[in-house]
């Protein structure tokens, strides 16, 4: 569907000044994690993970070769404090990075933002949402309008206490509309108790599900979203943001559109920066079981997605929830394309017994979307590997 | 046992029975196809160049004019008893085409193939060339070259309700028409367990931008020298299709035919969306009950009167006469694409009519 | 931070005026609309006000009073009919749209209607418009039928659906159970015929949308003009506003054609039942801040295997897709359990409150927030990151969450539908606030 209208994308381009003003004035980049004591951003104690990521601005490289302006969270893990901005302005990544915590830790989540380098007339505070955790409280649950959220050169440290294992994402709620179609998005996942343990010849899981029934050999993340260029070139050359035009012509995976989603480098931006780490590569070997954590945080377009493996999509979680009914029934779900709305996560088991070695497709059946803005072929595509015993 | 049972919309729609066409292959289903372009003349009266797929009636490729294309293409069966689909492809078109059916294992696939995009001056088939990361895929199975005849074995063919599609650069290919359901039930009018049903009908969505399709069969369409039109991201649909018709379409006015469906009768519908953008079939007056997606029983059957049926989702659900005849409902497309390039009434709606043999 | 101590009660009770203007007095918890069984309503056109600041035209639904037959302003969404399963409910209608509007007509999805009366259209029978003068059974037409099962549905123009849909002809059914369930407590509230739908308070969810060109066509008459294949909303609503206008109360006088609001609130442990309906043509992922909820049922039926089961089938996530024409009830709660601290503040000594999750009590907080000049401070943020806790605040904010709730987004996931014509912040935006025990919400 066409936009009505179209906003300033052929204004000229400012020359960018970068500034690393100092931020020093009232600066607070603290970095909260207990349990460490030589300082290096790790807990002795077990039971606690502890992550430090930036806020801020960066670029990246669509897959037709058009670098677009982008807001996301940075990795600061392991940065002293007193170098956070310094080093990690420009630097932010698409998609955020991954947070992975086992049921029953805790993690403390440090988000340091360090203010939009390219955009010095902005102030925006940055938050972290943790999409779907249950039973939140607003101070930790980024939402900017009932709590607290860091100004530029300053950190704020979320506290959560992962008790409910599942698939989940992360993004800035502030100005939701704009930060998010910005790219502040990133995985994350709780792993169950029930790791470790042999259960139907599995040893790791989806959820505690009791039976080895969301047992998996390998998974993948499939962070689905979308940008819309001409947003994020009005906000690069200081323009009114288009919101009513909203529409989103790159649709990714994991922050790329295909072909650089088979691409297992990171892809550089103009800076020579690899903002684009995550390769969207599926690969396991016949016969093995494939989990796909798959959300879509576009804030535009719904993705309808299918393979071409000719094994069904086996849907057994959803929302970071086991799918079985209040008294213990299986509502687990076995298609062939499933949609997944802005907000909504999919656990999604490819079983992999009785596929031929060789090359399958991920794709979205929403066919226009496999599009890299006017160039087809692209979009929202990636491969499946299947490889011989 | 099974008869030959030709059910036609406006000459578009058959729904044929395996018997007539097997050529000796005892557990397959077997069929000739080709595919080719042709001209849709929409309900206003627009016409628009279309990708389809029709039968070749004497399963030979030889004599001309035996197979006209429609969209969609013609509904396959493969008997309850098959474990074999076997599909041979004239291709009529002036690039590859593939086949690939989601869901379902296409056995003697040798392809998938890629080529040096933009330029598809080469081409490498099986995987990827090592170490290339700027090669795309352009067919997910292997492809049939212009003017030649290609086989696709579908083995331990599944049940159930699924579509055929081009699976060559599917964003054109499907988009211009190159899709048609295939069907296989469990048993006799027994669609799955515990499923049976009276009658039947398929029931297809899809949606037509004709700025689109026309640049395609100009050649004016995506990554080559001269084009238009680069990709169909900021597609706008203009006419909307149910089994290939709009309304007010004489075979939209009683979408299920004529046949049988009154006290208590079960008629089963097959929802497919092959077109590129959700749809909500919606029933206005009944609730129905759905079984199956995406050639799948559900363990618990579903009351609804409306779903949404995404990109490329196969629903089946069973509707049992409420009530003495006459009566008939409205089936329609609850996101409201009414209309013909703009023009109420039009587009998907439809209704489902009783129906009384007269032997009864 | 500040912990909560005696003087925290009395200071409650004396911010509770200065909250209360602003959220208002309505009773919490009930949906309000038209409760009965024979229902009179009108078709006419008003204007409805966006958040942007903004107006619209709209065609609505007016109710004319038995009694007094008196009609009012009509009002987007249609009223909310509140029902009695097993009760026969007709409903007339009549038609003052303005001059070549043409007829215009209700379906019911999922209800078997009789229709008399108007002529025959393409989906039901329509009434002509009053100005043509109909006479006779022209004038209105009526609209039977029984509803069998309870739940919650919609209704919505028959005739040029896609237009008149847009343009605001539709609302809510709700039917409420004839009896209490078996093994269920009178005094207790049911959404369905089963124990396991029990709730607490019920919130309505009716979701829309606009595209302005629609309604700026209707408005200069330019019918031919009207094309629906470039169809492009910039403008979303629950319950026929924008955020923030569905913070106010119902029936505010400055919104007279969108009486209803959209402010859920409610106590920890407490069961909340929302009322999804489908209203427009787009799918909208709505997604709710601060816990899991469980839809316990579709269009009206629950998930269940088998007929008697209840929700057996329920499932629980934090987004769920509102499809066109189609309804869901869900149930939501929340206590705070497993945060790892105590959300009250409260000192290992205190007593516990009600659903308190008794492992967490007078466990600290787990880390130093920043000092105020390092952040910025929500406009609902108390100033104390504890239930019912204030802090000092800086100048100039708002102060309000004077009884310092937990306020949660529940919203529409497509973020650009938070926005109205263009204005961050809009659109399909709500909160559920989650008020400490002793603050009173009905």
């Amino acid at each position: 569907m066409k936009r009505r209208t179209r906003y300033g994308s052929m204004i000229v381009l400012l020359t960018l000044f970068v500034w690393l003003c100092p931020l020093a004035v009232s600066a607070n980049v603290l970095v909260q994690c207990p349990g460490d004591t030589n300082g290096d951003g790790i807990s002795e104690d077990p039971n606690i993970v502890c992550r430090s990521i930036t806020g801020g601005d960066g670029y990246t490289t669509m897959a037709d070769g058009l670098g677009l302006y982008i807001f996301s969270f940075g990795d600061a893990e392991g940065v002293p404090s007193d170098r956070v901005i310094a080093d990690l302005t420009l630097k932010a990544q698409l998609p955020a990075p991954t947070i992975v915590v086992k049921q029953g830790q805790e993690l403390y989540l440090t988000m340091t933002n360090v203010g939009m380098a390219v955009r010095p007339d902005l102030f925006d505070p940055h938050t972290v949402h943790w999409h779907g955790f249950p039973n939140a409280a607003p101070i930790f649950d980024g939402l900017p309008e009932p709590s607290p959220s860091a100004n530029m050169g300053n950190s704020f440290t979320y506290y959560y206490n992962a008790v409910v294992p599942g698939t989940y994402f992360y993004h800035c709620h502030v100005e939701a509309a704009e930060h998010m179609q910005m790219g502040m998005i990133g995985n994350l996942w709780v792993t169950p108790k029930q790791d470790g343990t042999s259960i139907g010849g599995f040893t790791k899981f989806a959820y505690n599900d009791g039976d080895g029934s969301t047992g998996y050999d390998v998974d993948f993340p499939v962070l689905l979203t979308g940008f819309d260029s001409f947003f994020h070139i009005a906000s690069d050359t200081v323009q009114a943001l288009p919101f009513a035009a909203m529409f989103d012509e790159y649709p990714m995976i994991n922050g790329r559109g295909y072909p650089d989603t088979i691409n297992p480098n990171d892809i550089l931006n103009q800076d020579g920066f690899g903002a684009q780490k995550e390769p969207s590569l599926i690969t396991a070997t016949a016969g093995q079981r494939i989990l796909l954590r798959v959300c879509n945080i576009s804030t535009t377009h719904q993705y309808t997605f299918a393979t071409t493996l000719g094994v069904p999509l086996k849907v057994v979680g959803r929302g970071a929830a086991l799918l079985r009914g209040p008294d213990g029934k299986d509502t687990s779900m076995v298609v062939n394309v499933l949609n997944v709305g802005g907000g909504q996560a999919y656990d999604v088991i490819l079983d992999t017994s009785g596929v031929a070695p060789g090359t399958y497709f991920l794709y979205t059946t929403d066919l226009a979307n496999l599009s890299n803005g006017q160039q087809e072929r692209g979009g929202i595509m990636t491969e499946i590997v299947i490889n011989p015993l | 046992m099974f008869l030959k049972k030709t059910i036609t919309f406006q000459g578009f729609f058959l729904f044929v029975c395996l018997l007539t066409i097997m050529v000796g292959k005892a557990g397959a289903a077997e069929y000739w196809l080709q595919v080719g372009a042709a001209e849709m003349t929409m309900a206003d009266g627009s016409k628009v160049p279309v990708w389809g797929f029709g039968l070749d009636q004497d399963s030979n490729f030889t004599t001309t004019g035996d197979h006209a294309v429609s969209v969609p293409g013609p509904a396959l069966r493969v008997g309850a008893d098959d474990k074999v689909l076997i599909i041979h492809l004239k291709n009529n078109l002036s690039e590859p085409v593939s086949l690939n059916i989601l869901g379902q294992n296409l056995t003697n696939n040798s392809g998938p193939v890629w080529t040096n995009f933009p330029n598809d001056t080469e081409t490498w088939s099986g995987a990827r060339p090592a170490g290339n990361y700027t090669a795309r895929v352009r067919s997910f199975t292997h492809e049939t070259l212009p003017g030649q005849v290609g086989e696709y074995r579908w083995e331990s063919f599944r049940s159930g309700t699924y579509m055929l599609q081009s699976a060559t650069n599917p964003a054109k290919q499907v988009q211009m028409g190159m899709f048609l359901p295939v069907v296989k039930d469990v048993g006799q009018k027994l669609a799955y367990t515990d499923v049976p049903y009276d009658s039947e009908v398929v029931v297809v969505f899809h949606e037509i931008d004709p700025t689109i399709q026309n640049a395609i069969a100009a050649g004016t369409y995506g990554a080559v020298p001269g084009a238009t039109i680069g990709s169909s991201v900021d597609r706008e649909a203009k006419y909307f299709l149910m089994n290939g018709m709009s309304y007010p379409d004489e075979g939209l006015q009683h979408i299920n035919g004529k046949v049988a469906l009154y006290e208590g009768k079960r008629l089963l519908i097959r929802f497919i969306n092959a077109g590129l953008d959700t749809h909500v079939p919606q029933l206005q007056g009944l609730y129905m009950t759905l079984w199956a997606e995406d050639g799948t029983r559900y363990q618990y059957p579903k009351e609804a009167y409306g779903f949404s049926l995404p990109t490329g989702k196969t629903v089946d659900a069973i509707l049992v006469s409420p009530k003495e005849p006459p009566w008939h409902y409205p089936l329609y497309d609850a996101r409201m694409n009414l209309n013909n390039n703009g023009v109420y009434p039009g587009g998907m709606f439809s209704y489902i009519r009783s129906s009384v043999p007269d032997h009864r | 931070m500040d912990r909560i101590g005696k003087q925290h009660h009395m200071r409650v009770a004396l911010l509770m005026g200065a909250f209360l203007l602003f959220f208002g007095t309505a009773a919490q918890g009930a949906i309000v609309g038209e409760v009965g069984s024979n229902f009179k309503l009108v078709a006419k056109q008003d204007v409805v006000v966006t958040s942007d600041g903004d107006s619209t035209i709209i065609w609505g639904l007016a109710v004319t009073n038995s009694a007094t037959g008196v009609t009012g302003r009509p009002q987007y969404p249609g009223p909310t009919l509140i029902v009695t399963q097993g009760v026969p409910v007709t409903i007339t209608l009549r038609n003052e749209l303005p001059d070549q509007a043409g007829n215009v007509s209700l379906v019911f999805p999922g209800q078997q209607v009789t229709a008399n009366g108007g002529v025959e259209g393409l989906m039901t029978r329509e009434v002509l418009q009053t100005h043509l003068k109909p006479t006779g059974a022209f004038i209105e037409v009526g609209y039977t039928f029984t509803p069998t099962q309870p739940g919650t549905y919609l209704y919505r123009s028959g005739t040029r659906q896609d237009l008149q849909v847009e343009m605001g002809l539709f609302g809510a059914l709700i039917v409420r159970p004839a009896a209490t369930p078996a093994g269920g407590d009178p005094a207790k509230k049911y959404a369905y015929n089963h124990v396991d739908t029990e709730y607490d308070r019920e919130f309505l969810y009716v979701v829309s949308e606009m595209d302005p060109l629609i309604h700026r066509q209707v408005e200069e008459r330019r019918w031919s003009s009207i094309n629906f294949t470039t169809y492009f909303p910039t403008n979303w609503f629950i319950n026929g506003r924008n955020y923030p206008d569905i913070l106010a109360e119902n029936f505010v006088p400055w919104l007279p054609t969108q009486p209803y609001n959209c402010q859920p609130r409610m106590h920890p442990g407490e069961k909340v039942l929302i009322r999804f309906v489908g209203a427009g043509r787009q799918t909208h992922p709505m997604h709710f801040h601060g816990n899991d909820f469980e839809t316990i049922a579709v269009d009206g039926r629950l998930l269940s295997s088998a007929p008697g089961a209840g929700p057996d089938l329920a499932w629980q996530a934090t987004t769920i897709k509102s499809v066109p024409g189609q309804t869901a009830d869900l149930v939501w709660g929340w206590t705070g359990k497993e945060l790892g601290w105590d959300i009250y503040g409260h000192s290992p000594q205190d007593p516990l409150e009600p659903h308190e999750y008794a492992p967490n009590h007078g466990k600290p907080f787990p880390v130093v927030l920043p000092p105020r000049d390092a952040v910025t401070y929500g406009p609902f943020y108390s100033g104390s990151p504890f239930l019912g806790g204030e802090g000092e605040l800086p100048p100039g904010h708002g102060g309000l969450n004077a009884a310092g709730g937990y306020f949660y987004m529940w919203h529409s996931h497509t973020e650009k539908e938070l926005t109205s014509n263009d204005i961050w912040p809009g659109g399909l935006i709500s909160f559920m606030i989650v008020e400490h025990p002793d603050v009173p919400i009905d």
